[in-house]
């Protein structure tokens, strides 16, 4: 009992110990939360992303043009980024970047904020593809305004196998035991349509998917391995266990500084396409923030220095007329070309393609 | 007495209270968590509360019993060769030196000290194509071509796995050999057993409780494998640890993953009634 009095003593009159309880645990709960009356002056996002889009030169000039800093965290598939915001990161993030196709599914699932479309004064600058592209309007609301777009497709050594324009490379008995694939079930099986010449990959029926199902499992003893991460995609062409593989552009880049003559293209039976923007995290607690971010990655400073620094194409067509006409032309970033690509769009059963993928993988 | 009684019930409170609660909170509830999804079913990202067998369904399809199939071959295949490669260890260790046996201990131990992911990267660089393993076979004039089956392949992930697993086989199996009385020997020798009669009716039989617990350490990690696999994996190296993985951090089909976890769970339960069954000391009661 004389414990009990002893604690007594330490709490202010009249307060009983559950009164207490909760006290304390509101002020640890108030220092553990991000964005509460702190957040007025901070100004840090917690960005959910694909690696291109944390590196430091984006970092650097967030800081220097918007005064904005964020902490990365990677995701390298679409769907993981889905499962893992839908498994709890709704809480950790402020901002994400979706591809296209994923932006409708993820706002029923709650997972995205609205942004408010006068916040984004760049807009006008972009092409008009991407001012209204319907794929990031849901219900009316907009979650997002595309700062880039580009293609999955084929990257290349290009000193082993000289240049290809054809898919059929990765197909090819020449480079057996050195051609790699993704390991995602909706982006390999979208390109084995595309070799088999159908049409909107993202819809094909049971025996389509069966079709390619077939294809790719007869192409795997020509296979090294399937990449998860792109940067273990870039150590297998870097060390030479792969000289041809389904792949992002960002490989590209860091092989030639490397002093590999790496080469890309979208092969002439086609290549996937994608947009990608800058969503808030439902719940946010710097809505405005995000939002002024999301602007800033459509100025023509963020473009200019994205196709510079690592090759992909802005959405602004300001950033693209201060690049020389020659970069536009190597870099391949002029959307007179968009109508080569195949866009994805929602798969209606994904866990039948994930199946249909493992089955591929097991065989 | 009663005195006596409340102070044995507040004493075995204090001793057993924090541990019940340890193993509550972190081991049951999460199991029966798991438990509970796995009759659940996802709908749009969203986990409906429908009870369904459909994804012990979805497991029982040729696709998934392969899958399991093949992993427990390669955490038994991975399980004998820490057996193999662990045991003259352990034995050397504990009964053949004494100079060394701190340091060769260490020795051991020291692997752990690394990250399992460095030590899975670092057998890209020794088994890849311009890798150690194969400079040297070109060096020596063994091959004229890289050989490719080093490296993203089923050979890869055994290795590396008996690589990252065989000190949890050793040192059980230690343990045991080391606390071996030494008269149980002798009195082989004298009674004219040689060298290899005593190790095989005497060493052997009493070592086989370290044996068993060694061979769990091993077979219940590698039944769980997904970041080898994956990173040293092939075209066709998937196991089960993998698709497990694939289920929580890509697909969001948090039921199917639970399913599959607790499939791996029986299935290494029934491996440690075999194990350690097979490990009992000859001579004692079941």
């Amino acid at each position: 009992m004389t414990e009990r009095l002893d604690l007594n003593v330490l709490l202010p009159a009249g307060m009983t110990r559950r009164q207490t309880m909760k006290a304390l645990a509101a002020t640890l709960g108030a220092s553990a939360l991000p964005g509460s009356a702190l957040a007025q002056a901070d100004r840090t996002l917690n960005y959910f992303t694909w690696s291109s889009w944390g590196e430091k030169p984006f970092a650097d000039l967030a800081k220097a043009k918007v005064n904005i800093e964020f902490r990365p965290t990677f995701f390298s598939s679409s769907d993981e980024m889905v499962a893992k915001l839908r498994g709890g990161g709704t809480k950790l993030y402020d901002m994400v970047v979706p591809a296209q196709h994923f932006v409708a599914l993820s706002v029923r699932a709650g997972l995205f904020e609205p942004l408010d479309p006068a916040k984004m004064t760049y807009r006008k600058d972009l092409f008009t593809e991407f001012q209204n592209d319907p794929n990031w309007t849901v219900d009316g609301k907009l979650y997002g305004v595309p700062f880039v777009w580009g293609a999955n497709a084929m990257a290349f050594n290009r000193g082993v196998t000289g240049d290809l324009d054809s898919m059929s490379a990765l197909f090819d008995k020449k480079w057996k035991g050195r051609i790699a694939l993704r390991d995602d079930a909706e982006d390999t099986l979208c390109m084995g349509a595309l070799m088999l010449g159908i049409k909107d990959p993202t819809n094909m029926d049971e025996k389509a998917l069966q079709e390619v199902k077939k294809l790719l499992i007869s192409q795997k003893p020509l296979l090294r391995a399937y990449w998860k991460n792109v940067a273990d995609l870039q150590t297998m062409l870097g060390s030479g266990e792969v000289v041809v593989a389904w792949s992002f552009l960002n490989v590209i880049e860091p092989l030639k500084k490397a002093g590999i003559d790496a080469g890309w293209v979208w092969p002439k039976e086609g290549a996937l396409g994608w947009s990608e923007a800058v969503s808030a995290v439902k719940g946010t607690k710097k809505l405005a923030l995000v939002e002024e971010f999301a602007n800033f990655t459509l100025s023509p400073e963020h473009g200019e220095m994205m196709a510079r620094y690592n090759n992909y194409a802005p959405a602004s067509k300001v950033s693209v007329d201060r690049l020389e006409p020659k970069l536009v032309a190597d870099l391949g970033i002029d959307p007179k070309t968009i109508n080569r690509l195949t866009f994805k769009g929602n798969l209606q059963n994904r866990a039948r393609w994930n199946d249909i993928w493992n089955e591929v993988k097991a065989a | 007495m009663a005195a006596r009684k409340t102070r044995q019930i507040a004493a075995a409170t204090a001793f057993l209270g924090p541990p019940s609660l340890w193993i509550g909170a972190l081991f049951i509830l999460p199991m029966a968590t798991m438990a509970l999804l796995s009759f659940w079913r996802v709908v749009d990202y969203n986990i409906v509360a429908d009870w369904t067998l459909a994804n012990y369904e979805r497991l029982a399809r040729p696709l998934y019993l392969g899958i399991f199939w093949r992993t427990i071959k390669i955490a038994l295949l991975v399980t004998v060769i820490c057996a193999l490669v662990g045991y003259p260890v352990a034995y050397f260790l504990a009964r053949k030196t004494k100079r060394f046996q701190l340091i060769l201990l260490v020795l051991v131990i020291l692997p752990l000290w690394t990250s399992y992911l460095v030590r899975t990267y670092a057998w890209m660089l020794i088994l890849g194509t311009n890798g150690a393993v194969n400079q040297a076979l070109q060096g020596l004039g063994l091959t004229d071509t890289p050989v490719s089956w080093l490296l993203y392949s089923d050979f890869a992930v055994t290795l590396a796995l008996v690589h990252i697993y065989v000190p949890f086989f050793i040192l059980p199996l230690y343990a045991v050999l080391e606390k071996l009385d030494p008269r149980l020997l002798e009195a082989a020798k004298d009674l004219g057993g040689g060298r290899w009669r005593t190790f095989l009716h005497v060493t052997l039989p009493l070592s086989l409780p370290g044996v068993a617990t060694g061979c769990l350490f091993v077979f219940i990690p590698s039944m769980g494998a997904f970041v080898t696999p994956e990173l040293l994996g092939g075209a066709r190296s998937i196991m089960i640890g993998s698709v497990v993985a694939q289920q929580f951090g890509v697909a969001y089909d948090y039921p199917l993953g639970s399913a599959m976890s607790l499939t791996i769970l029986a299935i290494i339960l029934v491996a440690a009634t075999l194990f350690l069954r097979a490990g009992r000391p000859a001579g004692t009661a079941p």
